[in-house]
């Protein structure tokens, strides 16, 4: 036979037959085509986060600029010259003992940290009363110090001197105040950031799953919740912490989260039992919101909430059909790719043991939003977790 | 329903025609998978990508030729690219030399599941080949290009893939392919 005669042979053989394509065939292409539409939402998580990011990395350094301005008006104003209202008494121009002096502390501000104090001084006057021997003030358990050297530098030096100078009783409380107030203002330090204020966290969990599986048709319910029973899981990953105040900070990262199932049910089509251990694998996204409380000394004990995206879900074992048939669980049939976002609340117990290093043990509670079966499944399914996770926390930056 | 209002009725992605198109085009499609495959699940893997990518396309078919024509080489495409994932070797077969004749009757007398069979067991670069020349009708030159090696190696890998076949054919049993 020549080889024109062989290639016809498999051409008209083979040209145009049909062959037998899977039933699930088509349902395999419109569950790939959901995976697809779901990327869309996952690429929406991830410009999410990159905003969350950028929002809270632009306010933190906005929240620093803003203390370094507010730490150099403090010397700038404890330089300015106080603008001093006198009474003048007829034909003097300079301060009388005896007579009011109004002061205008509007410069008076000291430290970013004594916001009372410095709200008052801006707005109040300062008066001394040489009759009374008393100062009165209306700070006076708290005197800015730029407010003194106000007084001490001012316009009318000869009638602050004066002022000074008098004795107005067995002490002399201006000065004490002046001297008070200079040891206070001695104090001021320029705030910088802190280089705590960017930790990471490595940890490890361990986890309790609680599959949710609901069905219209009940008997599948009852087939699916017999043949499933969660077993002991694990997640691990680590998490960015951005001090947003001493008290608030956000946290960001990336964790691994497997679910472990034990499935057993008997094969309808055969009879014979079918025992496999399913997992559930997750990326997962944290974006969490903690806030540390003062229950506890040192690093304390912190609450934490917030959402775990998922970025991508792996999926591997076998279900039950409606007809108790085995079902791979492998493709993209069953479960959906994004698994959607879960809530995550938290506490975390975190104790010292290394110089800068925590330690922390955090118990918490994993909500699943959404359901994670396609919609060709005649059922709906969550995941939801009880888990503790035992971890460190350590400064990003050196000191 | 025309084959012109499903088309029209995919790209405005209508889950109706996109399933009608799917089952008027699947067995066929899934032959040409078949031939080009290993094996099913990689036959099944490839009908699934190739369908995606044809809803994914069907915006840029300009209705103009046949449309199948236009389906097949979507599929063709599809398939060789599953296959050059692999690390393909054009490999040199030692029994090159003369084999015995094989009479018509013998091919004739196979189904064509059997055929499918055996060229499924030709390594990738001499199925890529045989399937691209002797079934889809592609020249030398056109599968250098597609393939991204020389006229002259694809002219060999299908002589190579017809001896092998004739080879099968005679003895009628599996050629251990070691290499795969």
């Amino acid at each position: 036979m020549s080889d024109k005669q062989f290639d016809d042979l498999f051409k008209n053989k083979l040209r145009n037959i049909e062959t037998g394509v899977p039933e699930d065939m088509w349902q395999r292409i419109i569950g790939k085509e959901d995976r697809k539409k779901a990327d869309v939402p996952l690429k929406r998580y991830l410009a999410l986060l990159l905003l969350l990011l950028l929002g809270v990395t632009g306010g933190y350094f906005l929240l620093i600029n803003k203390g370094k301005k507010t730490s150099n008006t403090v010397i700038q104003a404890s330089e300015q010259k106080p603008t001093i209202n006198e009474q003048p008494v007829a034909g003097n121009n300079k301060t009388q003992v005896g007579q009011t002096v109004d002061v205008d502390f509007n410069a008076g501000k000291n430290k970013i940290r004594n916001a009372r104090s410095l709200k008052r001084s801006r707005t109040g006057a300062k008066i001394f009363n040489s009759n009374s021997e008393n100062v009165t003030a209306n700070d006076t358990q708290e005197p800015g110090p730029a407010m003194d050297k106000q007084v001490a530098i001012g316009n009318d030096v000869d009638s602050i001197d004066a002022l000074l100078k008098k004795p107005v009783g067995d002490k002399d409380i201006a000065e004490e105040n002046l001297k008070g107030n200079d040891s206070s203002a001695n104090n001021i330090e320029p705030i910088q950031a802190n280089p705590d204020r960017f930790s990471i966290e490595l940890y490890g969990a361990a986890q309790l799953p609680f599959i949710d599986q609901f069905s219209t048709n009940q008997q599948y319910q009852q087939v699916l919740q017999k043949a499933g029973s969660a077993r002991l899981s694990f997640s691990a990953g680590t998490r960015i912490k951005i001090h947003i105040t001493s008290k608030i900070s956000a946290k960001f990262g990336l964790e691994y989260l497997q679910v472990n199932e034990k499935v057993a049910f008997i094969n309808s089509q055969n009879g014979q039992q079918v025992n496999i251990s399913n997992k559930y694998k997750f990326i997962k996204v944290p974006i969490l919101m903690s806030y540390r409380t003062n229950w506890l000394p040192g690093p304390g004990l912190s609450i934490n909430a917030g959402l775990m995206l998922n970025l991508s879900s792996k999926y591997q074992g076998i279900i039950p059909s409606t007809t108790s048939v085995p079902m791979t669980i492998e493709k993209q049939v069953v479960y959906n790719a994004a698994a959607g976002a879960m809530l995550y609340v938290g506490f975390d117990v975190a104790r010292r043991f290394l110089n800068r290093t925590d330690l922390f043990l955090e118990p918490y509670v994993l909500y699943s939003l959404k359901n994670m079966a396609t919609r060709y499944q005649p059922f709906k399914q969550k995941l939801h977790s009880l888990g503790v996770s035992i971890g460190i926390r350590h400064p990003l930056f050196k000191k | 329903m025309t084959e012109e209002e499903i088309i029209k009725g995919c790209i405005q992605k209508k889950l109706g025609c996109q399933h009608i198109l799917f089952k008027k085009y699947a067995g066929r499609l899934m032959t040409i998978c078949h031939r080009y495959a290993i094996d099913v699940p990689e036959a099944e893997d490839m009908l699934q990508e190739g369908f995606i990518r044809v809803f994914d396309m069907i915006k840029q078919y300009r209705f103009e030729g046949s449309f199948e024509g236009w389906i097949k080489k979507i599929f063709i495409n599809i398939c060789l690219r599953t296959i050059q994932k692999r690390k393909i070797q054009y490999q040199e077969l030692q029994f090159i030399e003369m084999i015995e004749d094989v009479q018509p009757h013998i091919l004739s007398a196979l189904t064509e599941k059997e055929l499918l069979k055996m060229i499924s067991k030709l390594p990738d670069g001499y199925r890529m080949v045989f399937n691209l020349y002797i079934i889809d009708g592609y020249s030398h030159e056109e599968i250098a290009a597609l393939l991204g090696i020389e006229a002259v190696t694809s002219r060999s890998q299908l002589a190579k893939a017809r001896k092998m076949l004739q080879k099968q054919l005679l003895s009628n049993q599996k050629i251990p392919l070691d290499e795969r």
